[in-house]
């Protein structure tokens, strides 16, 4: 039963993380344009330093509840993980000089732009480890790459819109098309989900990697507690920016 | 792998280098700009205002570089030492997950302070400030229990190499905690001061005798912070020295240096010895017996820059002291002195040995505790990955870092240069 409350929750903030991540990654095709910017600046500038914590929660949650796991993660995806690490470093300095400099030129837009989406397609490439036990790159594997090109563009593009008052002619166009994505993301997050209980399959099952119970218990505990600072603390964060966003 | 365990330890202690240059600022600043917001609203100062809006830029633009490096070290430490994080996940995660809502809160409120100057009271925007400063406080505070369970391991047992009888807060508030988790957050409070306060003393000394009194008052704003904090970080020293002495007698033996166990044992510093002085430091008694190097099997004792470092952290320390201390007398007494070149040349170079003096002190716990890393109880050796290409990121990585410190300081040079 532990095993399937801490299961939930990596995966359900792993969902959060790919939502509010595209979002910020996805938005950066837009941002090749400069006339987009005043559009997209208020929305992500006070926000996406806390969409990369998710990202650390995610893989702190993952050790903390099933530390047999490690080991797995290690020998196997090391080089991917660190590859994909690297790429979100040079795309952390196009993030700081695009919103923390007067230097927003082409290079920035395009290296922001570029680094965006291709690291969560070598990162996808985990999910072909997930299934296939080992790194293959193949048709499968180009297919969940270009999907996750495809989930990335298409929430940034829903979000903005939805942003935009006057847009919703585009939107009702491009609905169908939208809707499909998310709706397929949707569905690899169920798929993620149903692997339970591998972790990576055929490697540890979440109940032989799983923590000491009353270890697990405690952090339960810490869990709830934090959310109960953070998850006001966020809609916080939101309400201001988001939904009343700075110019 | 003994030949790329080499490359495991160069790229963790790269890592680690670099991140604690940018998380120890990401703990001082918050404090810093809190307090001067503190003062601009309580004492309707308007220079402690702007000094707190003009440092936010930098607390925020360095607080992202300190993201990513602290996003990289959290992965290597599972990715690079699976068998460490495996028994540290099951015994001492309760700290680890703790900080992650810490870094939560931080990050959220970073964003709210920020952009909030001209949406908020003063009264309101300061209380925005205040998340920071325990979040970044916290985080410190709990990453720290973490390395001191490494370097004084509780809470558990080992039953067939597997830990059982688990108690996460025994592990979490081990002994090495007290002293380990005051002496370092001291030091990142000073060292923060110190750095602020030689940036202004570099612009002074660039700007060729213009009289400027908003960078004076900043100047005796941050040394008053140093001084307080520079008698703390004295204090917890000499209190982190007894508990070595007592609890790791092998870490205190190699930043010593002490070959022979013996009572009235010798301070010895760059070569010059001062006798019995080792002894009167670590137990308060000349006659108390100092372990040495002899009793030690010597697969088990660390390498000697353990020692140099000790030394380096010990006579920069001093500097940071004497510094801070000597402005404020100047500042008192012979006012035109404190603003002087020479004092501005010396508060540089006492912002430099502060920065030097973390280094190094960290270095002497973790390089002081090998071959171990967890203490008597997992060799680090026996601690690393399986996997290949350990070697390329062992280059990659530090020459990203060294790209983002560019970047880092290039954008906030060039912020500072053309806004007022």
């Amino acid at each position: 039963m532990n095993e399937i409350i801490a299961y939930s929750i990596v995966v359900v903030f792993l969902g959060i993380y790919m939502l509010l991540s595209s979002i910020e990654f996805g938005s950066t095709i837009f941002l090749l344009n400069p006339k987009n910017d005043q559009k997209i600046i208020p929305y992500i500038g006070p926000i996406w330093e806390t969409v990369n914590v998710f990202l650390v929660f995610v893989f702190v949650s993952l050790v903390s509840f099933f530390p047999g796991a490690t080991i797995v993660f290690s020998d196997h995806l090391l080089v991917l993980i660190f590859t994909g690490l690297a790429g979100m470093v040079v795309r952390m300095m196009a993030m700081l000089f695009f919103y923390y400099s007067a230097h927003k030129g082409k290079l920035v837009r395009w290296v922001l732009f570029i680094t965006s989406y291709a690291v969560p397609v070598a990162l996808s490439q985990i999910v072909v480890f997930a299934y296939l036990g080992k790194v293959v790159f193949g048709p499968i594997s180009l297919g969940l790459g270009l999907f996750s090109l495809l989930v990335t563009y298409a929430l940034a593009y829903t979000f903005f819109g939805m942003m935009e008052k006057k847009s919703s002619s585009i939107i009702k166009k491009s609905g169908l098309f939208v809707g499909a994505i998310v709706l397929v993301a949707a569905a690899i997050s169920l798929f993620a989900y149903l692997q339970f209980p591998y972790i990576i399959f055929p490697y540890p099952t979440v109940y032989q990697a799983f923590t000491d119970p009353v270890v697990a218990t405690i952090l339960f505990g810490v869990f709830i507690l934090g959310m109960i600072l953070v998850i006001p603390s966020f809609i916080l964060l939101f309400t201001l920016f988001v939904f009343s966003p700075q110019k | 792998m003994p030949n790329t365990l080499i490359y495991g330890r160069v790229l963790m202690a790269d890592s680690l280098g670099f991140h604690i240059i940018f998380a120890l600022l990401g703990v001082g600043l918050p404090l810093i700009v809190s307090l001067a917001e503190l003062i601009g609203w309580q004492w309707k100062d308007k220079d402690f205002t702007f000094f707190a809006k003009r440092w936010s830029y930098a607390m925020s633009v360095l607080f992202v570089t300190g993201a990513i490096s602290g996003t990289i070290v959290a992965f290597e430490l599972a990715l690079l030492w699976p068998p460490f994080m495996t028994l540290v996940g099951q015994v001492v995660s309760l700290p680890i997950y703790l900080e992650v809502f810490a870094f939560f809160l931080e990050a959220i409120f970073l964003g709210i302070y920020l952009f909030t100057w001209d949406r908020f009271s003063p009264m309101v925007h300061w209380l925005t400030s205040l998340p920071i400063v325990l979040g970044s406080f916290a985080s410190a505070y709990l990453i720290t229990t973490v390395n001191a369970f490494m370097n004084s391991p509780a809470g558990f047992a080992l039953s067939d190499g597997k830990p059982i009888n688990i108690n996460p807060f025994v592990a979490m508030f081990n002994q090495a905690v007290p002293t380990e988790t005051s002496h370092s957050i001291v030091s990142y409070y000073l060292t923060s001061a110190l750095i602020v306060a030689a940036l202004y003393a570099f612009t002074f000394l660039r700007r060729k005798n213009k009289n400027d009194a908003q960078s004076k008052k900043a100047l005796v704003f941050c040394l008053s912070f140093a001084f307080v904090f520079s008698l703390l970080v004295g204090l917890t020293g000499d209190q982190s020295g007894q508990y070595i002495a007592h609890n790791e007698p092998i870490k205190l033996a190699a930043a010593e240096g002490l070959q022979h166990s013996q009572a009235y044992a010798p301070l010895v510093i760059f070569g010059l010895k001062m006798p019995g002085m080792l002894s009167v430091l670590a137990y308060h008694d000349p006659s108390a017996k100092v372990e040495g190097f002899d009793n030690i099997d010597p697969r088990l004792r660390p390498p000697s820059f353990v020692h140099t470092m000790f030394d380096s952290m010990a006579v920069a320390g001093i500097i940071v002291v004497l510094v801070p201390l000597v402005f404020l007398l100047l500042y008192w007494r012979k006012r035109s002195w404190a603003f002087s070149k020479p004092m501005f040349w010396s508060i540089i170079v006492s912002a430099l040995c502060a920065l030097f003096a973390v280094e190094a002190g960290w270095m002497v716990t973790e390089v002081g505790r090998q071959p171990y890393i967890i203490a008597g109880v997992m060799l680090t050796e026996r601690a690393f990955t399986t996997s290949t290409g350990v070697v390329e990121f062992a280059v990659i990585f530090p020459v990203l870092y060294l790209l983002l410190a560019i970047v880092t300081v290039w954008i906030l040079v060039r912020h500072y240069k053309t806004t007022v």
